[in-house]
């Protein structure tokens, strides 16, 4: 491969003395996708923003050679550098409904590229933006150009953003994380386009956590973890047989494929991970311990629970017609696409939303609809991990604040006399005791997660409801989180009732799925049936998304 | 919220010591002018700014330096007041509007509306006509009338507080409705109500001078910076300084508690 169009040797990064890219060094080559992985803060976007001269306010950015289609990009006037961004090199940022101006419609901003980087007429603009438009797979591209990015679809604006980044034909194309922020059959979409620019001959730098993305789309693959390269290769190579043991565990960590019960993280990692207060126990699959279907196990169940908001003038139907059961010691998957009623569902078990028709029964009573005093008494073998486990915390209570309020069910915030209780909470999610003196805010994202899932153990609940769990996390802490909430489960034989939208972390930890579409189950059965041989052509669609 | 962010500006350093000073102004003023400040002295009347009379003196003789220091008191109990008056009474609409059901807080919410509809001197006006001039129904009224802006506030904090997730998540622990209130959504609005009340004192310092100023709230001879402003007025060509050094006080109360307020809603959000 002679022609590359990006060239860094020994580049390096840092920011008020602290280095975060240290010493990388890779080639991107016409016609050829390089996918750099890693997790939060290895430094794989700064490295990609380093190509643009983007790097950030007080970054020093220092490289034995950067060269954009041979141009040496450092030392570059800033006019030099406009002149690059978006003509030669074309930048795909991650979330699209951000990087859009929501004033403008999408079809000025492209068209705003090709003024400024080619010397096309307006008409000719104008004809461009619509073959462009056509090009990255928007249907009725007339219609598109003149909205605005909120009256498109998440996958429909990574779409037009895609467009403007190839609006001028660049040499390469930068993709900081596509895909994120989009549901997997959207993914897929936009994988697919991007394969598809590689193949007419544009180089392609893909920035990505997932290794899913990665495999689909990338010629090579440069793992990158602490600012550094560890290990290059081809995809099958890397994620094959991995080397580097940064690679082994982060290509471990990923849940898709994995049966059911089989811990993610081996017990010597996760003891280097938690502060090894993680049971020794070593377990291999626990088939065995799933427990009977023999109806005197169910927890909760939902019947023909339907729930249907009115918004502006439009009726949206969240739930139609929903009919679910949790039984002890088993997890159900609900997987769908965003919007496709998973939140609601889970709100209305949880008893925050009243159902306009049907009902939800707690071991065999009424649960919802009905007055809030009713279920009181009874929330405590009901608990919620939510997404976002930040904002579930009050902002100026401690862990200790919150787990004491758990434990002594809200008759006392005052972490002290309860102190045992909370270091063993702490202890069975794998936390240290000094963590209750500090703040949700100053925690990983692992470890809120952790003292989430520690509240909700507070009142020794029976049914857990985990919303979107794991989502926000990085691929090695979201194994640590999942392998916690199969020990937790089977210990305390838990009902799960699993959202997610992740097919392959539903696979790992579901007995049974439901596939919502709509609000509408549209499949229903064993997690090993509904997704092997799917019925409802949304389900087989979901799974050809998903790669399995 | 971390001690290290807390290094004051140099204007946020000055306004604490106007404060500083005020506050010593209004509980010890004997410790700055051990003076009278209603002695008067015929022979000593429209005296220019001198070394025996750092601001002068007025018509009567008295010294200006003297009941400038005296009036702080005066002029700060009443902002005070005013303020704890008109945040109390938006508390109250705030939390009724935030929390209750719909139609109390469309209620509540067009009623604070059509208060907002009038400017808030002319509120405090209204009240006066009714209630009929003086210390206390000036203090009454500006509180009255800074109410509705306080309110709209809060209401949209409440709001904001109880909606978010961590009340959900205390509602799924079963902690009932009165717990969540006092427990979550109190706490994080009053974080905010804090800067509103500092803020809000430099306005009410500024608005009770105002009504006394046009005879409404403390009378001459008191010493309010107002009543004093007033009193200077037909001066105002010939002896500058009897209107000045009032005005002067005001000036530097209001933007000394403007200054601090701002400085801890900016440390606030930078913590949140």
């Amino acid at each position: 491969m002679s022609g590359a169009v990006l060239r860094v040797d020994d580049l390096a990064v840092s920011f008020g003395g602290r280095r975060v890219v240290d010493g990388v060094s890779f080639e991107v080559a016409a016609g050829e996708c390089v996918a750099i992985v890693g997790e939060s803060g290895s430094g794989k976007s700064v490295t990609a923003r380093s190509v643009l001269g983007l790097a950030g306010d007080g970054a020093r950015v220092t490289a034995a050679a950067l060269t954009v289609a041979g141009e040496a990009v450092l030392g570059l006037s800033g006019r030099r550098l406009r002149r690059l961004r978006g003509g030669t090199v074309g930048f795909i940022a991650q979330d699209a409904l951000v990087s859009l101006d929501p004033l403008r419609p999408v079809g000025r901003e492209i068209a705003d590229t090709l003024a400024l980087h080619t010397d096309l007429d307006a008409a000719a603009r104008r004809e461009r933006t619509l073959e462009l438009l056509r090009r990255v797979g928007l249907d009725d591209p007339e219609l598109r150009a003149r909205q605005r990015p909120g009256q498109l679809s998440g996958g429909q604006r990574q779409r037009a953003l895609i467009a403007a980044g190839i609006a001028a034909d660049p040499a390469l194309v930068i993709a900081d994380e596509p895909t994120t922020a989009l549901d997997q059959p959207v993914q897929a979409g936009v994988l697919r386009l991007l394969g598809q620019l590689r193949d007419e001959g544009t180089g392609v730098l893909l920035i990505s956590h997932d290794l899913a993305v990665v495999r689909g789309v990338a010629d090579r693959v440069l793992v990158m973890t602490d600012g550094a390269l560890v290990e290059e290769g081809t995809p099958a190579e890397v994620l094959g047989h991995p080397r580097h043991p940064y690679t082994k565990a982060l290509v471990a960590a990923v849940p898709a494929g994995r049966p059911r019960g089989v811990p993610l993280l081996d017990a010597a990692a996760a003891d280097a991970d938690s502060g090894g207060r993680r049971n020794s126990r070593r377990t291999g699959a626990h088939e065995p311990t799933t427990p009977p279907l023999d109806g005197s196990d169910v927890l909760m169940s939902v019947s023909g629970v339907r729930r249907v908001f009115h918004v502006a003038g439009r009726d949206i139907v969240a739930a139609d017609d929903v009919s679910l059961t949790l039984r002890a010691g088993r997890t159900l998957g609900l997987v769908g696409e965003s919007g496709s009623g998973k939140s609601t569902t889970a709100r209305l078990l949880l008893g925050l939303e009243q159902p306009d028709a049907g009902e939800v029964t707690l071991l065999g009573e009424p649960w919802s609809p009905g007055p809030e005093s009713a279920r009181r008494a009874r929330r405590p073998l009901v608990g919620a991990v939510f997404q976002d486990a930040l904002s579930s915390f009050d902002p100026r209570w401690t862990v200790g604040t919150v787990l004491a309020d758990a434990v002594t069910r809200g008759r006392s915030l005052r972490p002290g006399p309860v102190r045992a209780e909370i270091t063993a909470l702490l202890g069975t999610v794998g936390l240290d005791a000094d963590v209750a003196a500090r703040r949700p805010l100053h925690l990983s994202g692992g470890q809120r997660q952790r003292v989430s899932i520690a509240r909700a153990l507070a009142a020794d609940p029976r049914v857990l409801i985990l919303d979107e769990p794991v989502s926000a996390l990085d691929v090695s802490v979201q194994a640590q989180v999942l392998d916690l909430l199969d020990r937790l489960q089977r210990e305390r034989n838990l009902a799960y009732l699993l959202i997610t939208h992740d097919l392959g972390v539903a696979l790992h930890m579901s007995d049974d799925l439901a596939v919502l579409q709509h609000g509408r189950v549209v499949e229903h059965g064993p997690a090993s049936t509904v997704l092997e041989d799917p019925q409802h052509p949304y389900a087989r669609r979901l799974r050809e998304a998903a790669g399995l | 919220m971390s001690a290290r962010g807390f290094r004051p500006t140099v204007a946020e350093a000055l306004a604490g010591v106007v404060l500083v000073l005020l506050l010593v102004a209004a509980f010890w003023p004997g410790l700055l002018a051990p003076g009278d400040p209603l002695a008067v002295s015929r022979t000593e009347a429209f005296q220019p700014p001198s070394l025996a009379h750092l601001f002068g003196t007025d018509e009567s003789g008295r010294d200006i330096y003297t009941r400038v220091v005296h009036g702080a008191a005066e002029s700060l109990r009443i902002g005070v007041l005013a303020t704890a008056i008109g945040i109390g009474l938006a508390t109250v609409l705030g939390l009724v509007a935030g929390l209750g059901p719909r139609w109390l807080d469309f209620g509540t919410t067009r009623f604070v509306e059509v208060l907002f509809a009038f400017p808030g001197l002319l509120l405090a006006l209204l009240f006066i006509v009714v209630t009929g001039p003086g210390v206390v129904s000036s203090t009454v009224a500006v509180g009255l009338a800074t109410a509705p802006g306080y309110a709209r506030i809060i209401r949209s904090q409440v709001r904001r507080t109880a909606s978010a997730e961590f009340v959900e998540a205390a509602r799924v622990l079963g902690r009932g409705r009165f717990w969540i209130v006092t427990r979550h959504v109190l706490p994080n609005v009053t974080a905010a109500l804090f800067v509103l009340a500092t803020l809000g004192l430099g306005q009410a310092v500024i608005w009770v001078s105002s009504l006394s100023y046009l005879g409404l709230g403390a009378v001459p001879p008191a010493a309010e910076w107002g009543a004093m402003l007033a009193a200077g007025r037909t001066y105002i060509a010939n002896f500058w300084w009897m209107t000045f050094f009032p005005g002067l006080a005001i000036v530097a109360s209001a933007a000394a508690a403007t200054v601090l307020g701002r400085g801890i809603q900016k440390r606030n959000r930078s913590a949140a």
